[in-house]
């Protein structure tokens, strides 16, 4: 296996920022684990790096934005999936097998999905193999072949995707919240689009798509592991360099404030012997000043396992459910709670009234400074327990730039959660959990 | 490095001209470490040091499972372990968990046919403190009338969850049965729902008694810790409980017969079948002469997308969606080789199962390509490097190998053992393995509901 021979570093890069991450737990002592630094290559590329050498392995990770499911046309639902599923089926010189086997011959992993907002890629391969790795990334990001036969063969198998799923209770469910959450806005399009709207996509819609969103302006790029910062950088330009839209003509979606739920719980009928439950509630977005109160309050309210009200009392009080949760997630153009629980048929309804009766104690009387202190704890405590594996770490990078949060956050962010008072989450809780906005949804065979 | 491993210097010499086409080189791959001992009451401690965070897996492997478990009692180990996070004489239903969400750490336990495994993940300077606990619950539990009837509730939901609203699930538990009718893997590890409605606070306390005890567990703990910082913890807390009276598990290594060749199941759940087909397979737990070969042999049939099932169906015939393979060998009962496949819109489940028959039928009579099994090696040997990162997956590495009798020169030896099978010898496993009088056949139809839609 070849080398790459280092560059020296003054000659290539501006080192723009960095900060030192300690991770430290209670009574240890300080130990310096990882430096988050943000730097531009040769060619103009911006990424942030963390080197960790402890094992021989790499992980890179990339989000393009403006490239979500939310970003396809109407139409042409399902494109960025499509697009996705058919990168890593011939690209360059390789056909769908000859790209797999090279990948597997150096033990790598490359993997695309979508979400609403971004298109995701990450690799993970060993520190010797980054070159061959970084080539095959850069084929597949800027030279996918999309021939007739991969298109109809990948359509084909999404089709059966979308079929496997139309009788699960938790996919009904998860379906009919998200249409009527969101109605006609972008966020209500499925990832995967629709039966007949994946039969309209062509081979030039895929390849528009790679022409117009594959774009260094929309990259954000993070890489976490063994590796030197001159290889990474020479590898990014080598591999890695897209075309430059200056004039960032990136497709707009519309704001999301007008959304208004105010229903009483809606229950869609499937023959299952299990009622599946999803729930939702608007929430602010990752920059809103309530962003840690409403974070530190979802761990209490569904977010905390055992710890938490909806678990204690549906699970473990009356046994309802076996599994009872909310998380709160940030999109680009709404936060949400949402959260799920599944429970024979016949007690469907009254875990509704559980759920909606444990929203309503949140927005009538908040937590206790005991639930807050103990929740603080949790979140503190955890933080650098979630710094173990590479992917984790690349992760947080990426997410960090993505939020536009400061290349320290990593070492702020204990104290931000520590600063959250009882105060400001009990007027966090007034202002977002309004009984009437929870949404709800079941799916199954309830009478 | 690798020349070593081989013996025969045929073998050695085209395996060093491929090794400079295909062969990948973990040249600073950290070699995995361990420390075994054990104390005089019976509890077998397993350090996997780890040091990138001061962070440690702490977990307790008891050797019981669902498979220790008689007839019209399925389901005791599971829900069993759900009592465990219940009160003891000394600490309140849910204080454990609760120290440990304080504390910044992740709990849970699961239940397998052979091992039951309670873990924390958690800063270094709270292992004392979950050690404290974990030892109180192995000698102090209170199992509770009130307790265990609402934990049988939440055990039903979970059983409806994974099984009952799932129609792969039924199918699996179903074909189970068929695949082992005389051996206790026949039966669902959550049980049947007659038999958990059916169990007693008596039967868990009985479990608790016969089960539960330091001589009858094995303690794993991977991350930054050493063995001089461990051992006075694990004498303090671990110690001082006192051995059971433990018998020898009866759990038989082989299944006799099958019972019944092909299961269908229809369900209203279902709006495309899909085909299944398990083979009795050899388990690590006994002298294995094919696991290593076998592990192969499932990735290059049909677990990688460059297999030889995937590319002729998949890619290139287009007869099937999906398919794939498994095979699992480290349990003290016979193992299973999985086969799993979603025909496209047009072909039958026949045509499918056809073309499959065809191309395993290729598979005995014709050995794969060496570029095709040095692939497939350099992919299963890396994966030793990447379960490092993750102190929970290697510590459920370490546990299963020493609940089932083994140790963990298992991995260490795993880039070894796997880099020197043969072509031959995968052939030869595919020609002992893949036969349909130790195979039955699974077929997932739909079926149209009676209630209005």
């Amino acid at each position: 296996m070849k080398h790459v021979k280092t560059t020296p570093l003054f000659f290539i890069f501006i080192l723009l920022i960095s900060a030192i991450v300690y991770l430290n737990t209670q009574q240890e002592a300080k130990k310096e684990m990882a430096q988050v630094n943000a730097y531009v290559t040769e060619k103009g590329q911006n990424f942030w790096m963390m080197q960790d050498d402890y094992l021989p392995i790499v992980t890179l990770k990339i989000s393009f934005s403006h490239a979500g499911s939310a970003y396809d046309d109407e139409e042409k639902m399902g494109l960025a999936n499509m697009v996705a599923s058919l990168l890593s089926e011939g690209a360059g010189e390789y056909d769908a097998t000859e790209y797999y086997a090279a990948l597997e011959s150096i033990a790598t992993d490359i993997s695309f999905w979508v979400d609403k907002d971004y298109f995701h890629v990450s690799l993970k391969t060993i520190s010797d193999h980054l070159p061959q790795a970084m080539q095959l990334l850069g084929v597949a990001l800027t030279q996918p072949t999309f021939a007739s036969k991969d298109i109809e063969r990948i359509r084909h198998q999404i089709q059966i995707y979308m079929l496997r799923q139309q009788r699960q209770p938790d996919y009904l469910a998860g379906k009919t919240l998200r249409e009527e959450l969101f109605s006609d806005h972008p966020y209500s399009y499925p990832i995967e689009g629709k039966m007949e709207t994946i039969t309209h996509i062509a081979q030039k819609d895929l390849q528009e798509f790679v022409a117009s969103k594959f774009i260094k302006q929309a990259m954000f790029l993070s890489v976490v592991g063994d590796v030197s910062l001159g290889d990474t950088s020479m590898l990014i330009d080598k591999h890695l360099t897209l075309p430059n839209d200056a004039q960032n003509n990136a497709k707009k979606i519309a704001e999301l404030e007008a959304y208004k739920i105010n229903k009483e719980p809606i229950h869609v009928f499937t023959d299952a012997p299990q009622t599946v439950i999803h729930f939702a509630m608007p929430a602010p977005l990752r920059n809103d000043a309530d962003f840690y109160p409403v974070y530190l309050l979802n761990y209490m309210l569904g977010g905390g396992g055992f710890e938490s009200r909806l678990m204690k009392n549906i699970r473990e009080d009356k046994g309802l459910v076996y599994s009872v949760y909310s998380s709160y997630v940030t999109y680009g153009k709404t936060g949400l709670l949402v959260g799920s629980a599944a429970t024979e048929n016949k007690s469907a309804d009254k875990t509704i009234r559980e759920i909606e009766n444990e929203f309503k104690k949140v927005a009538d009387a908040g937590f206790t400074q005991q639930e807050l202190d103990d929740a603080k704890s949790y979140m503190i405590h955890s933080f650098p327990l979630k710094m173990t594996k590479n992917e984790y770490l690349v992760s947080f990078l990426d997410v960090m730039q993505r939020d536009h949060l400061a290349i320290d956050f990593l070492q702020k962010r204990n104290a931000l959660v520590n600063a959250v008072t009882l105060k400001q989450v009990n007027k966090a809780a007034k202002k977002w959990i309004r009984p009437k906005k929870l949404l709800i949804v079941s799916a199954g065979n309830k009478p | 490095m690798v020349m070593l491993i081989l013996k025969d210097a045929y073998y050695g010499l085209v395996y060093f001209m491929l090794c400079m086409v295909f062969c990948v080189s973990f040249a600073h791959a950290k070699d995995i470490e361990y420390e075994t001992f054990t104390l005089k009451n019976g509890l077998q401690i397993v350090l996997v040091p780890s040091h990138k965070v001061p962070a440690v897996s702490h977990m307790i492997w008891y050797k019981v499972g669902a498979a220790d478990e008689v007839d019209g009692k399925t389901g005791l180990a599971h829900l069993f372990e759900h009592m465990m996070f219940k009160a003891t004489k000394n600490m309140e239903a849910g204080e454990f968990s609760n120290a440990v969400a304080k504390a910044g750490g992740n709990d849970n336990a699961f239940t397998n046919q052979d091992y039951t495994g309670y873990y924390q993940n958690i800063a270094r300077d709270t292992l004392p403190m979950v050690m404290q606990k974990e030892a109180d619950r192995m000698k102090n539990l209170l199992v509770n009338e009130a307790q265990f009837q609402k934990e049988k509730r939440v055990v039903l939901e979970e059983r409806s969850s994974r099984i009952d609203n799932n129609p792969v699930s039924v199918l699996v538990e179903k074909m189970n049965a068929a695949l082992f009718p005389d051996h206790p893997y026949g039966r669902p590890v959550i049980g049947f729902r007659k038999d958990i409605e059916a169990l007693t606070v008596e039967d868990a306390k009985k479990f608790y008694q016969h089960y539960y005890a330091p001589n009858n567990a094995v303690l794993i703990v991977v991350g930054d810790i050493t063995r001089s910082a461990l051992e006075p913890m694990v004498r303090k807390y671990y110690g001082v409980i006192k051995a059971g009276n433990i018998s020898e598990r009866k759990i038989t290594p082989g299944a006799e017969k099958i019972a019944a060749t092909e299961i269908i199941h229809h369900d209203v759940k279902v709006k495309k079948e899909q085909w299944l087909r398990f083979y009795t397979a050899p388990q690590y737990h006994r002298d294995c002469k094919e696991c290593y070969a076998l592990t192969l042999l499932s990735y290059l049939l049909a677990e990688s997308p460059t297999s030889l099932l995937h590319n002729e169906l998949v890619v290139e015939q287009k007869i099937a969606a999906s398919i794939n393979a498994h095979y699992d060998d480290l349990q003290i009962g016979p193992a299973r080789f999985s086969l799993s496949a979603i025909p496209s819109n047009g072909i039958t489940i026949e045509m499918l199962e056809q073309k499959i028959e065809e191309l395993i039928e290729q598979a005995k009579q014709q050995a794969f390509s060496e570029e095709a099994i040095q692939r497939a090696k350099n992919m299963l040997a890396a994966q030793v490097i990447y379960a490092q990162e993750d102190f929970t997956s290697l510590g459920r590495i370490f546990g299963t190998l020493y609940v089932i009798g083994k140790d963990g020169d298992y991995v260490k030896e795993w880039e070894k053992n796997i880099r020197s099978v043969t072509a031959e010898q995968i052939q030869n496993a595919a020609q002992k393995i893949l036969n349909h009088d130790h195979a039955v056949t699974g077929i997932l139809l739909p079926k149209e509901s009676e209630k209005a839609e």
